[in-house]
């Protein structure tokens, strides 16, 4: 075929068209129909785009949070094609996209990289070098390997974990099915611990909602100001960008606070190049300004906020009525709804009642007549104040918040974050003059002091009155978890074994102990993950996990960095060679997604693979239903039923939205899901995120404050040996590591790279464009060093998520540490100094 | 009927250098290996995603350049066997793979840097069947090659697959002769630059700023 | 072109007697060269051109430049062989049917080098079929193809008359038609570059005057090197006054074409605008060398032109010969240069294949020069070459191309 002249030339495949001229067609096209959304091909269920290509519905469910609904279009029963497919919840098209990695997924699925068969490890771990094996024997070789450490250790020595890599309901992150596996032969979850310090920070002040909940982003064009902390969503979650855009398009400022030039940064009417991991400095300072000029929302903090509590000085704790005499009231309230999201064990309500009782034993606050009272019964309780209860002094919380705050004028702050005090003066006047959104990223989160910066800027909230209401709100925001589907489907039991956070798991590995107690784990089932290459601190994974497990399954469509020290590898099937449901999603809608092709090779999809492993374990009959069984299990809830929504209706309507109201605005009416219904931005009773029973530093968690983080500051221990705070950015050519090797994309961003601001550089005697070693005690890494101006001086910023096989030696993930903040519980990515060299060896 | 002149608005206040079109046009044309018909550029520093200036006092902004599908195209004029041509009637910049020679004089006349490709040697594909639309032309060795606008959407009534899949919506296709049009309406209300307009080239690609 | 110089050369060498052993090894040895040629051009064209080291970015090289360069010189012998006859100038009828013949041969090896550059050369027929006339590369053709057969009409006719008939009326008219579209020619194929706006260094109306007279430093300065060669070579002879008038002519020539490279340095220098940049990339960029060379090349053959003394017949060769070079070197510049410096100068995923390892280590070599040849592309020049030389002494061995008393 070639195009020549003719206009039918080239099309003639195409019967419709035969008839019809191509200048026809096209005016028909522009000259009618003015729109973008009627320029782009609109495909009805099941329809045929031809007779030789047919299309199905497809969800994207990489862990971007976009899961963008496809158009998968199949040709001779190839995928060789996907568009973006219009949502039914949103008739104005505002989310129907794809983005260059949706589009590139006929290379995810053919690329030569597939894992195709059922492998077994021959050479060395790690080395990559395997024998193909049937199914049958690699399910025997496991269920036998299982049995015997079962025996010789106990059941808890069979470990499982994931990552985020498909977000789908059944054989994905919210899949309660590997819970009923799992939990039915007594293994231990592993819980990965990422994202975790945002919602400690959060939800410890409002509570949780489903985590990281924020105004829709069509609501952010209904603020004055949009404050990004950062939050790198041109790159991350650039399916967001165009309401931001268009937010600003209609008059909203957009505020930039980020070390790096990002696309966003650069888009900013204001940006805020801040020293990394002092975002709290920053917010409190911000909170100074506010609190110094008498800016702040006194109804709000009155009426909302834990604000005019008494604390009692002896214990930290709020001042109770019960303290009073009063006695407190006990009352049976609903259990909360299960997140989609929750990374725990789905297993957990098992045997629970659907309510739960609670104490109802008020705070007291000091009453305009200065008397003590109840919260609720105070007309117009008092935001200062002291009350002595029995020679005990009790002061007000946000007396105590004040005090706190006062340590971070803007001069101080200044000192600090490295923004000018004017500045610090100048985004508190915007902050305050709201309505405001500032939406939270995972920068700050990726310290070990990012519980409190987190928990800072939720305060601001508080002080603002900014939360709950067109405009105006606090939180991340990426992804939207639904909120109420039921994780209880048929064959669920209540876990065994507590669940253990895979930041302990190096040590437990080392130790063979948890708690104190003997605790051997020895084998580990990984899928939908590649915690070798995303999580910290590899090496240490290496020897302390790898090192100790006697026997590694890992479940893939690709080879990872994971799968390369596997024993077993199992084929796992690609997302459009099965049938699944997406519950945690930007969109905020249940989205169906269609299998478009049979399971390439002898590749399963995770549900059938754990099917065949239930088998082999002796449980033929554990996971009996049909994929749509339990689909309809999970979403066929009395709270969604409400709504319309059942999975009979998501299946035939593609996607079906979950929320009430559009655009959903978390928080309304400022109820909030603390004890109290206020925002307790004084954290009465601190806790961890993940208990293992670790100390931790009270009073340092009751009220928001800035403390250096764990490494990546100057003058920290490390600072006489590494004097470069490396970052990484998560690149918009992956998602983590999947699309590492899809060579669309690397023909664009063809291997590793670290940024560097030109001054760093030349000190360091590196030329643009020369390969480096980046190193520190942890490991080291080679890459091209890239100039960028956009870099701060001090940093470097590292695309991230590359393979092992792709960098000239050692990977990204090496350099990280492995330390963590007790509290969060989180893997603090962003923590760590590194040195740069000349790298000389080829 | 009048003629058209098909065409688009870019606009760079909401392109993000996320590279959504260069994959579209990617795939929706199978193009083979290392060859890009749209292609994002960093207008700052001296790579991608770089600013100019020093930090902290930088800036960056982003264009996506294809072929411009010039109202006086260079290239046309230049190509001995007018294998690249106006379609007359759309004002789509075409080209003849079975006709051209190989010359390369378009890629010569053409102001705009690397917007055309001449297939040094067999196209070579990552997958081995062809991936995008069907009805797209072959690609053939030792002939130049570029962005058709999608000539085979714009036969079926859809936009071009950059458009479509652009995430920013900073894309919009439509016929500039048209008063009514999308594009035209948004050139009235927003400012914009041509590329080059001192090449006297008109193209139909309009950055909007 | 020094090869063909040097090929004509080994004709000379046996000086005894001309047209002896020595023109056999020298036709072999072009044939060989011929051969080889046309295999490598079949690696070319089956391999793929990426075998090249023209990319995308610069995707005109060694075949291009030397299009230009030859077509110069065909021009310059033209010019010299029938100036004299319009202007009923005295002297030279004896080197004209050789000047013509050299035309000949030089016009056949550029329209071989716009040959081995097409991707696709089965298609030539389409040039006819398709002709696009609004094309200065068609125009070039129909003056090249035009020019080619007036050449061969005009060393018919010069060869005729000399055989008694036709009459020398006729001969003149021929040969002021021969003139004419010898200098047009030479301004069509200025066009190609001159009239393409996207290319600054290229876009000046100075470009066709510019190109006649770089044709005419050559085409003068090749015909010197023959002239001396082929009378030391015993196959003509020719008066010293004749050879000194005509080194004058090329010194004269020379400072023309320096005069204008002044002129077109100046004007894109001035403004200090885009246009300094291509005068830095000349004189101290990644062409320096290359613009030295012709600068510094063209003064000394002015100088050896001017100066009585100088006009030895070893340093006219050596003037005629730097001439030569000077203008390769021109060529060199105007056709790298004018890919060197892209339009849209921003940081972008390059279309199409990297850089070759040659290519790439020549350009961490040398800083920055977007093209150097390959191998291959040295080799199927050679190639080119070799079929010029062999047409060149088959002419001289075959054809009466000695002067006879009524050339006279």
């Amino acid at each position: 075929m070639s195009e020549t002249k003719s206009p039918h030339a080239g099309l003639t495949r195409r019967s419709f068209l035969k008839t019809t001229g191509l200048a026809a067609g096209t005016v028909a096209v522009v000259g009618t129909t003015p729109t973008l959304q009627a320029l782009a091909a609109d495909y009805e269920a099941g329809q045929k785009a031809t007779d030789e290509e047919q299309i199905f519905c497809g969800v994207c469910r990489g862990n971007c949070s976009g899961t963008c609904k496809l158009n998968i279009h199949v040709r001779d029963n190839k995928v060789v094609k996907t568009s973006k497919r219009k949502f039914n919840s949103y008739p104005n098209g505002e989310i129907d996209r794809i983005c260059l990695r949706g589009l590139s997924h006929p290379y995810n699925i053919y690329g030569p990289n597939r894992v195709r068969y059922p492998m077994r490890r021959v050479g060395e771990r790690g080395s990559g070098e395997w024998e193909r094996i049937s199914w049958d024997e690699a399910l025997n070789e496991i269920s036998e390997r299982w049995q015997k450490i079962r025996e010789e250790y106990g059941d808890q020595a069979i470990a499982y974990t994931r990552g985020s890599g498909n977000m789908g309901t059944i054989s994905g992150v919210a899949s309660p099915m590997f819970n009923v596996f799992f939990n039915k032969i007594n293994a231990t979850q592993i819980k990965i611990a990422r994202d975790q310090a945002n919602t400690r920070g959060i939800n410890r002040v409002v509570g949780n909602l489903g985590d990281w909940v924020l105004n829709d982003p069509s609501d952010f064009k209904n603020s004055k100001t949009l404050f990004v902390w950062g939050a790198n969503i041109t790159d991350a979650q650039m399916h967001d960008w165009h309401f931001i855009v268009e937010a600003q398009e209609t008059g909203t400022k957009l505020v930039v606070i980020d070390p790096v030039l990002t696309q966003l940064a650069a888009k900013a009417d204001k940006w805020v190049p801040v020293r990394p991991a002092t975002d709290a400095a920053l917010a409190l300072s911000m909170m100074y300004v506010m609190v110094n000029e008498d800016l702040v929302n006194k109804p709000f903090l009155k009426q909302h906020t834990c604000a005019p509590f008494l604390v009692r000085s002896d214990t930290g704790k709020f001042l109770r009525m019960s303290d009073l005499g009063v006695e407190p009231q006990v009352v049976e309230t609903q259990r909360d709804q299960v997140s989609s999201a929750s990374s725990s064990n789905k297993g957990a309500a098992v045997g629970q009642s659907s309510t739960v009782t609670k104490t109802i034993d008020q705070p007291a606050v000091l009453d305009s007549n200065g008397k003590a009272v109840g919260a609720d019964e105070a007309a117009d309780p008092l935001l200062n104040g002291t009350y002595d209860f029995n020679g005990i002094a009790c002061r007000t919380a946000y007396d105590l918040l004040v005090e706190d705050i006062m340590d971070y004028a803007p001069e101080a702050a200044s000192e600090i974050c490295d923004v000018p005090a004017d500045t610090i003066v100048e985004l508190a006047h915007m902050a305050i003059d709201g309505p405001c959104i500032h939406r939270l990223g995972w920068g700050s989160n990726s310290y070990t002091n990012g519980v409190h910066a987190a928990h800072a800027n939720i305060t601001m909230a508080a002080l603002t009155g900014q939360i709950g209401y067109s405009g105006a709100g606090t939180g991340i925001g990426d992804f939207k978890p639904c909120w109420g589907i039921n994780a209880l489907v048929k064959g669920m039991t209540a876990a065994k074994y507590p669940m253990i956070s895979a930041l302990f798991l190096p040590e437990i590995m080392r130790t063979g102990k948890y708690k104190g107690k003997d605790y051997p784990i020895k084998s580990l089932y990984i899928y939908s993950g590649n915690p070798i290459c995303n999580q910290v601190n590899t090496n240490e994974y290496l020897r302390d996990i790898v090192g100790n497990l006697d026997f590694l399954v890992v479940a893939d469509y690709t080879f990872t960095d994971t799968v390369k020290y596997a024993d077993i590898v199992l084929p796992a099937a690609h997302w459009f060679e099965q049938q699944d449901v997406v519950a945690i999603s930007a969109t905020q809608c249940f989205i169906y997604s269609e299998k478009a092709i049979e399971p390439l090779y002898e590749s399963k999809s995770d549900i059938d693979i754990l099917r065949s492993l239930a088998e082999k374990m002796g449980h033929p009959d554990l996971l009996s239903l049909t994929d749509d069984e339990y689909m309809a299990q999970v979403i066929d809830t009395p709270s969604l039923a409400k709504l319309g929504i059942t999975w009979e209706n998501v299946k035939k309507n593609e996607d079906m939205y979950w929320y009430p109201d559009k655009p959903w605005i978390p928080w309304e009416n400022a109820q909030f899901k603390t004890d109290s219904g206020r925002m307790e931005f004084y954290v009465e009773n601190p806790t961890v995120q993940f208990d293992m029973g670790q100390e931790f530093d009270v009073d340092r968690e009751h009220l928001p404050h800035y403390f250096d983080p764990a490494e990546a500051y100057e003058g920290s221990p490390e600072w006489s040996k590494y004097k470069l705070i490396l970052l990484s950015e998560r690149p918009r050519f992956r998602v983590h590591s999947m699309w590492s090797d899809n060579q669309y994309l690397r023909e664009l961003d063809p291997e590793p790279t670290i940024k560097m601001n030109p001054v760093d550089a030349r000190e360091r005697g590196i030329a643009d464009g020369s390969y480096v070693e980046v190193f520190n005690d942890r490991g080291h890494c080679v890459a091209k060093a890239v100039l960028n101006e956009g870099i701060r001086p001090g940093c470097t910023v590292y695309p991230k998520s590359w393979q092992q096989n792709q960098f000239k030696a050692g990977s990204w993930s090496e350099l990280l540490t492995s330390v963590y903040d007790p509290v969060g519980v989180n893997e603090s990515y962003f923590d760590n100094l590194v040195e740069v060299r000349v790298w000389n060896e080829g | 009927m009048a003629n058209q002149r098909l065409g688009m608005t870019i606009d760079t206040k909401r392109c993000i250098a996320c590279n959504s079109c260069a994959v579209a046009c990617k795939i929706e044309n199978n193009l083979p290996n290392n060859n890009w018909w749209n292609r994002v550029m960093t207008v700052g520093g001296d790579h991608l995603d770089a600013p100019e200036g020093t930090y902290p006092n930088v800036k960056m902004h982003n264009i996506t350049v294809a072929c411009q599908h010039c109202d006086n195209p260079a290239c046309v004029k230049v190509c001995p066997v007018g294998a690249t041509y106006k379609d007359e009637e759309t004002g789509v910049v075409r080209q003849d793979y079975d006709k051209c020679i190989g010359c390369r004089m378009c890629m010569a006349a053409c102001p705009y840097t690397g917007v055309r490709s001449f297939n040094w040697e067999e196209p070579a594909y990552h997958l081995d069947f062809s991936v995008g639309d069907p009805d797209v032309t072959t690609h053939q060795k030792h002939v130049v090659e570029k962005c058709t606008l999608c000539w085979h959407r714009l036969a079926k009534g859809l936009a071009p697959a950059c458009v479509e899949a652009c995430s920013a919506r900073a894309r919009h296709f439509g016929d500039f002769n048209d008063p009514d049009s999308e594009v035209s309406q948004l050139l009235s209300v927003r400012s914009y630059e041509q590329l080059l307009p001192s090449e006297g080239t008109d193209p139909s690609m309009y950055y909007l700023v | 072109m020094t090869e063909t110089t040097s090929a004509a050369g080994s004709a000379k060498t046996p000086a005894a007697k001309f047209g002896g052993r020595g023109l056999n090894i020298g036709i072999i040895v072009a044939a060989v060269l011929t051969v080889i040629g046309l295999v490598l051009w079949g690696v070319q064209l089956s391999g793929g051109m990426v075998q090249t080291n023209m990319r995308n970015l610069d995707s005109w090289g060694l075949y291009i430049t030397c299009f230009m360069f030859l077509v110069g010189l065909s021009a310059g012998g033209l010019i010299i062989s029938s100036a004299p006859r319009v202007f009923g100038m005295e002297g030279f009828g004896g080197i004209s049917k050789i000047a013509v013949w050299t035309s000949i041969c030089c016009t056949v090896l550029a329209i071989g080098f716009v040959v081995v550059d097409l991707g696709q050369p089965l298609r030539l027929w389409e040039l006819f079929a398709y002709s696009n006339l609004g094309s200065p590369l068609m125009w070039d053709i129909i003056v090249l193809a035009t020019y080619l057969i007036l050449s061969i009409v005009y060393l018919w006719a010069t060869l005729r008359f000399e055989a008694g008939k036709g009459s020398a009326t006729s001969l003149r008219v021929i040969s002021v038609i021969a003139l004419v579209c010898a200098i047009l020619v030479h301004s069509v194929t200025a066009w190609i570059f001159g009239l393409q706006q996207g290319r600054e260094m290229w876009h000046t109306a100075l470009l066709g005057p510019w190109f006649v007279s770089s044709a005419l430093v050559c085409g003068v300065a090749l015909v010197l090197v023959v002239v001396i060669a082929l009378r030391r070579a015993g196959y003509l002879q020719l008066d010293q006054k004749n050879v000194v008038k005509m080194v004058k002519l090329l010194g004269v020539f020379v400072c023309v074409d320096l005069y204008f490279f002044g002129c077109d340095l100046l004007t894109e220098a001035f403004p200090a605008g885009s246009g300094a940049d291509i005068a830095a990339m000349l004189t101290t960029g990644p062409l320096a060398l290359f613009f030295w060379i012709e600068v510094v090349g063209c003064a000394v053959t002015a100088v050896i032109a001017f100066t009585p003394k100088l006009r030895t017949n070893p340093l006219i060769v050596v003037g005629a010969l730097l001439a030569i070079v000077g203008i390769f070197c021109k060529r060199v510049q105007l056709l790298v240069g004018g890919f060197q410096i892209p339009n849209l100068d921003l940081p972008a995923v390059v279309s199409g294949p990297a850089l070759t390892d040659a290519g790439a280590a020549l350009q961490s070599a040398g800083g920055a020069m977007v093209y150097f040849p390959s191998l291959l592309e040295f080799g199927v020049t050679l190639g080119v070459v070799g079929l010029g030389a062999l047409l060149l002494l088959l002419g001289l061995k075959f054809m009466p191309l000695k002067p006879v008393e009524k050339s006279h």
